[in-house]
């Protein structure tokens, strides 16, 4: 039971339909609906601050309305004690009634003090992050109090800004504290807190730290390079989706530079993968990571989707590409080219926008190609800025009508003489339907395979004949080899088969299936059956199916054992057995006629004294002796028999001593 | 003193608590940290249900499995098939320790599988196609509006595990792309999951085929159950996509083949994930009574020819609940080298499996053995021993009629001895 208790919720949670909603860039809306719909009907967030702060903030990101009652929230924040609960709590609190325009309202001198003393004795990224922050919301607000200006603030930071630079590490990666790995989140956080230190507080690092900020902004695209490399995470990183969304708003703050558009649309399909938001912390996450992708600093990545992933030979259809931006709104007035792998059919081909509505822009491919081929093409968008800004590579066949010609069936035997002759011509099967094969001849397939408008062989063709046993399901394969030109021929015999799913006798399905992604529509044709009968064994009998599966056999029941006992005795029949029992009697009977026949008297028996004592005694140890030996057979054992037997002999010699004694003397007398 | 016995203690307590954790907690080594946006639904299940889910590379350098002699982790997920040497303190060997112990893993691998991968797959008896190749279905693939790509394959052939599909297979094909596998037909442990369906074929080129393919069709597994022998269980599955969010969503449509809202992915895998976590196929037996047919308590020995009736209890693990188990399959075997019994034990509405057998005319010490072993369900290995003594001197048969004449000719033989005592020493 205590198993119970401890799997039930796991296998619930499991079961369960996921709370999460499902969001893409495309669809913030819904973004906003979760998150209103984590606000309740007072618009509270359950009364917990780190949702509060969350979800408030993803609406902002969103550009969205506030929750209902935001007042009444403002209330409560401001209303919330922040004292008590880490340096997090404080920060998040500040910054909700930042948001929500009440931070005026909260009692600032301990939040500013708590936020000072963190600076001051920061150890972590963290710690500075929380610090300036709440310190540079409070300084917005105007709710600094006198005692902590910013010449007290600019004092309280000497100490951070060395640990700052201790953190920075050359590769342009920040540590989120000493002797930890570097951190995606870290950096984000070391930028967002550079830009409310410097643009809020008006702080300006020491000249020895200065340079290692610089080069920690200046990095922000060779991070990006790296990161996206590792796929977009650093070592530190626990929370993927956090680390992106924090490095994307730190590097949107510092206006970065120099950032590879393509690398920024990488980073925003990565966001758009992010389908499942469970949590107000990740809604927060994904809207401030779209909200910075957003930022003017960043060039404008751009989404090439392809619409004719095949192109019929024959048909007028063109490449199609659907340009986007990566909130999935049409592009139209990009440079759109494609150019081939290797640049032997296209290179740098422009493609026409024809379509506004959906940012569809359009190449004529199939005039370049003649053949059923498949081509890897370079689709590049460039947008304004003369860089490329989208850059995909596609995969797009150039498909053509497969067409067999009829086909050629023999049966050979062993010394090739031809057993029987058939053909089929498709869709139908063979003329002759029942083929029949054994272990000294061979089934032969000959047919060609062409490409309808090219009326060449369709050499890329993937063709194999499956045979299929009708009765167990078995199916075996077999390749077929290139005859010339478009011709092919497949072989069978039982050897092959037997090799590949055993000797299974009987009735087969022979079907061939030819294919490609080159081939408009596949080949699915059955070409008859085949009677299949396997070399026998070696005693002739016929040849003994594969055994099943180990595993299947193992979960079968075993037949069932009954254990044979060993058989009674023969009896004689109880009549028979009644004659001889009445047989045994009559000795006793005759015994006793005679006796009475004799006249039987027992006046010899003594009647007084010491002779009738011995003499009673001696007979009735004797009776009992009897009598004990009857017990015996009905039910005591031998150990518990010999005792009492013992005892009674005893008594009988004694008794019979003195009876057969007295006896003896009296007869003497007699006599 | 004391303060050093403190920092001792202290140093001690964190030595050991700090580095177990429950057997919620999921060790997922993945390629790259991509696997966290690209399969978020997946791992979503697992956080939903509980599972503390340990996401890194499988190349970090700071990967633990094991701290001295106690498991830091009770399940593995590896999704990464590339890699050639796992970060950390991770190899192979370990993790096939680690199942050994009892623990649980997923494997995810696609065309590109190392050899490191291939290794390990193989030691757990299944068989990996070649590096590079995929399965293809020219005629099955699935259309899914974006590039043409005949790996793409759907398939329905759900293995016949009842304790992996206790509710029945999925109703839709699922989508897959990746690399086929065998099954060695020897095999007892390995099960075939997920089989290809009848246009399926491995092929390691994409052009024309010139040799019949190792595996196809039933016989090509696309996903592998292993319950080991000692009940720690092992998925292998040939694509890592699809677990993926991508393969997870609807709608399904293949060439040639009904259109479905849904593929059926996330039930195959959400039913792959709750057999290999152990929440699924799951069995639990009291063990063995016994006791003569008309007694209740268990006797110190049998005799010959008793009568006996032997029970147990069997549940099963069904939504998180032990239900009775139905199963008309369990079966006792009565053990002495070889069986000399074995019957079917026949089952009841609440689970409790019963039947009586009559102990053979052959004394010794015997066993009761219950070994059931069916696809998908934990083992249960369950026997206990009892001697059997033979007949006493008392208790055979007595007053047998055939034996009447010479009950009587010894009875009368004592009368006629006492007649003729009396005659001859008292007769005048």
């Amino acid at each position: 039971m205590h198993r119970f208790v401890r799997v039930l919720p796991v296998v619930l949670g499991l079961l369960a339909i996921s709370q999460a909603e499902v969001f893409t860039p495309k669809d913030s809306a819904s973004l906003s609906d979760f998150v209103l719909a984590k606000a309740g009907a007072d618009g509270l967030y359950a009364a917990r601050s780190a949702d509060a702060y969350h979800g408030s903030l993803a609406l902002a990101a969103l550009a969205d309305k506030q929750p209902a009652h935001a007042s009444r929230l403002c209330d409560w924040t401001v209303g919330s004690s922040y004292t008590k609960g880490g340096l997090q709590r404080l920060y998040q609190i500040v910054k909700l009634a930042a948001q929500l325009g009440c931070a005026a309202r909260i009692d600032a001198a301990p939040a500013a003090g708590q936020a000072l003393a963190a600076v001051a004795n920061a150890s972590s990224v963290d710690d500075i992050y929380y610090g300036i922050g709440t310190l540079a919301s409070l300084h917005h607000a105007k709710a600094l109090p006198k005692a902590i200006g910013l010449k007290e603030i600019t004092k309280a930071m000497q100490p951070s800004w060395a640990v700052l630079k201790r953190l920075i590490m050359s590769s342009g990666l920040v540590r989120p504290q000493p002797g930890t790995q570097s951190s995606i989140q870290a950096t984000g956080r070391a930028y967002l807190l550079l830009v409310e230190a410097r643009n809020e507080l008006r702080l300006q690092p020491p000249s020895d730290v200065e340079k290692a900020v610089d080069e920690l902004v200046a990095s922000i695209p060779k991070v990006l390079d790296g990161a996206t490399a590792k796929g977009l995470s650093a070592a530190g990183d626990k929370d993927w989706l956090g680390g992106i969304a924090t490095f994307l708003a730190g590097a949107a703050a510092v206006q970065a530079h120099g950032l590879d558009p393509l690398q920024l649309g990488h980073l925003a399909r990565a966001l758009a993968a992010t389908k499942e938001v469970g949590t107000l912390q990740q809604a927060f996450h994904l809207a401030t990571g779209l909200q910075a992708l957003k930022a003017k600093s960043f060039p404008q990545a751009l989404e090439i989707t392809l619409a004719t992933p095949a192109l019929a030979i024959g048909s007028e259809t063109p490449l199609r590409v659907l340009v986007t931006d990566f909130t999935g709104r049409p592009v139209t007035d990009a440079s759109v080219t494609a150019s081939s792998k290797g640049g032997s059919l296209l290179t740098d081909a422009s493609l026409k926008s024809v379509d506004s509505s959906t940012g569809a822009y359009e190449l004529d491919v199939l005039s370049h190609v003649q053949a059923p081929a498949k081509l890897e093409l370079t689709v590049t968008a460039v947008a304004e800025s003369g860089k490329p800004a989208g850059q995909v590579d596609v995969r797009v066949v150039v498909t053509d009508e497969l067409v067999p010609s009829p086909a050629t069936i023999t049966v050979s035997g062993a010394d090739s003489d031809t057993l029987q002759d058939t053909s089929a011509t498709f869709p139908d099967a063979a003329a002759d339907s029942t083929l029949a094969l054994d272990h000294t001849s061979s089934l032969k397939v000959a047919l060609g395979l062409k490409a309808a408008s090219a009326d060449a062989a369709f050499t890329e063709v993937q063709a194999l004949l499956r045979l299929t046993h009708l009765a167990s399901g078995a199916s075996a394969f077999f390749a077929p080899k290139s005859a010339g030109d478009d011709a092919l021929t497949i072989t069978i015999t039982t050897a092959g088969l037997a090799k590949q799913i055993g000797a299974h006798n009987g009735a087969y399905e022979a079907t061939l299936l030819a294919g490609h992604e080159t081939v408009a529509a596949p080949l699915v044709w059955l070409l008859g059956t085949v009677e299949v009968t396997h070399a026998p064994r070696d005693d002739g009998s016929p040849a003994l199916p594969p055994p099943a599966r180990a595993a299947a056999a193992a979960s079968q029941a075993l037949p069932e054992i009954r254990h044979i006992f060993r058989q009674p005795a023969a009896r004689p029949p109880q009549a028979v057995s009644y004659l001889f029992t009445g047989l045994a009697v009559a000795p006793l009977a005759v015994l006793l006629y005679m006796l009475a026949s004799i006249g039987v008297n027992f006046k010899g028996f003594p009647t007084e004294g010491g002779p009738l004592i011995a003499n009673l005694g001696f007979q009735a140890s004797i009776l009992a002796i009897l009598v004990l030996y009857v017990i015996f057979w009905l039910q005591l054992d031998l150990l518990t028999l010999l005792p009492i037997l013992a005892g009674l002999l005893l008594v009988a010699t004694v008794f019979g001593y003195s009876a057969l004694s007295s006896h003896g003397s009296s007869h003497l007398k007699d006599q | 003193m004391a303060r050093l016995a403190l920092v001792l203690l202290a140093l001690l307590v964190a030595t050991l608590v700090a580095p177990i954790r429950g057997d919620k907690e999921v060790l997922v080594l993945v390629e790259n940290t991509n696997y966290a946006s690209t399969h978020s639904l997946f791992f979503a299940q697992l956080s939903d249900a509980g599972y503390q889910l340990d996401v890194r590379a499988a190349d970090d350098k700071t990967l633990r499995l094991r701290d001295w002699d106690t498991w830091i982790y009770s399940k593995l997920i590896i999704f990464a098939s590339a890699i050639h040497d796992y970060g950390g303190a991770v190899d192979s060997e370990l993790i096939l320790e680690f199942i050994d112990s009892g623990h649980d893993l997923l494997i995810a691998v696609d065309s590109h599988v190392s050899d490191e991968l291939r290794g390990l797959i193989g030691d757990l008896g299944v068989d990996v196609e070649p590096k590079g190749s995929a399965v293809r279905d020219h005629v099955g693939y699935v259309q899914s509006g974006g590039e043409v790509d005949h790996t793409v394959i759907a398939s329905g052939e759900y293995g016949a595990i009842d304790g992996l599909f206790s509710s029945g297979p999925p109703e839709a094909s699922t989508v897959f792309q990746g690399i086929g596998m065998s099954i060695p037909s020897d095999s007892k442990q390995v099960l075939n999951a997920l089989g290809g369906s009848s246009t399926t074929f491995s092929a390691l080129h994409e052009t024309a085929i010139t040799d019949a393919p190792n595996v196809a069709a039933a016989e090509l597994a696309l996903v592998a159950a292993i319950q080991a022998r000692n009940n720690g269980r092992v998925v292998v599955a040939g694509s890592t996509a699809m677990f993926s969010n991508a393969f997870w969503r609807g709608p399904l449509q293949q060439h040639l083949g009904t259109k479905h809202a849904a593929p059926g992915n996330r039930e195959l895998c959400i039913a792959l994930v709750q057999w290999v976590f152990h929440l699924r196929g799951q069995l639990w037996t009291s063990g063995l009574r016994h006791h003569r047919v008309g007694e209740t308590q268990t006797p110190a020995h049998y005799r010959v020819s008793d009568e006996l009736e032997v029970s147990l209890d069997i549940k099963e693990l069904v939504g998180g609940v032990w239900q009775p188990y139905q199963a008309t399959d369990v079966q006792v075997e009565f053990v002495m080298l070889d069986p000399y019994v074995r019957q079917t034990l026949s089952p009841t509405a609440n689970g409790t499996f019963s039947t009586t057998i009559n102990v053979p005319d052959v004394y010794g010490v015997f066993k009761f053995v219950v070994d059931y072993a069916r696809a998908g369900y934990s083992t249960l290995e369950l026997s206990e021993q009892v001697p059997v003594r033979p007949f006493r001197h008392n208790e055979y048969e007595r007053f047998i009629p055939s034996a009447y004449p010479y009950y009587v000719s010894v009875l009368s033989l004592m009368a006629a001895f006492v007649l003729l005592d009396f005659l001859f020493l008292y007769r005048k």
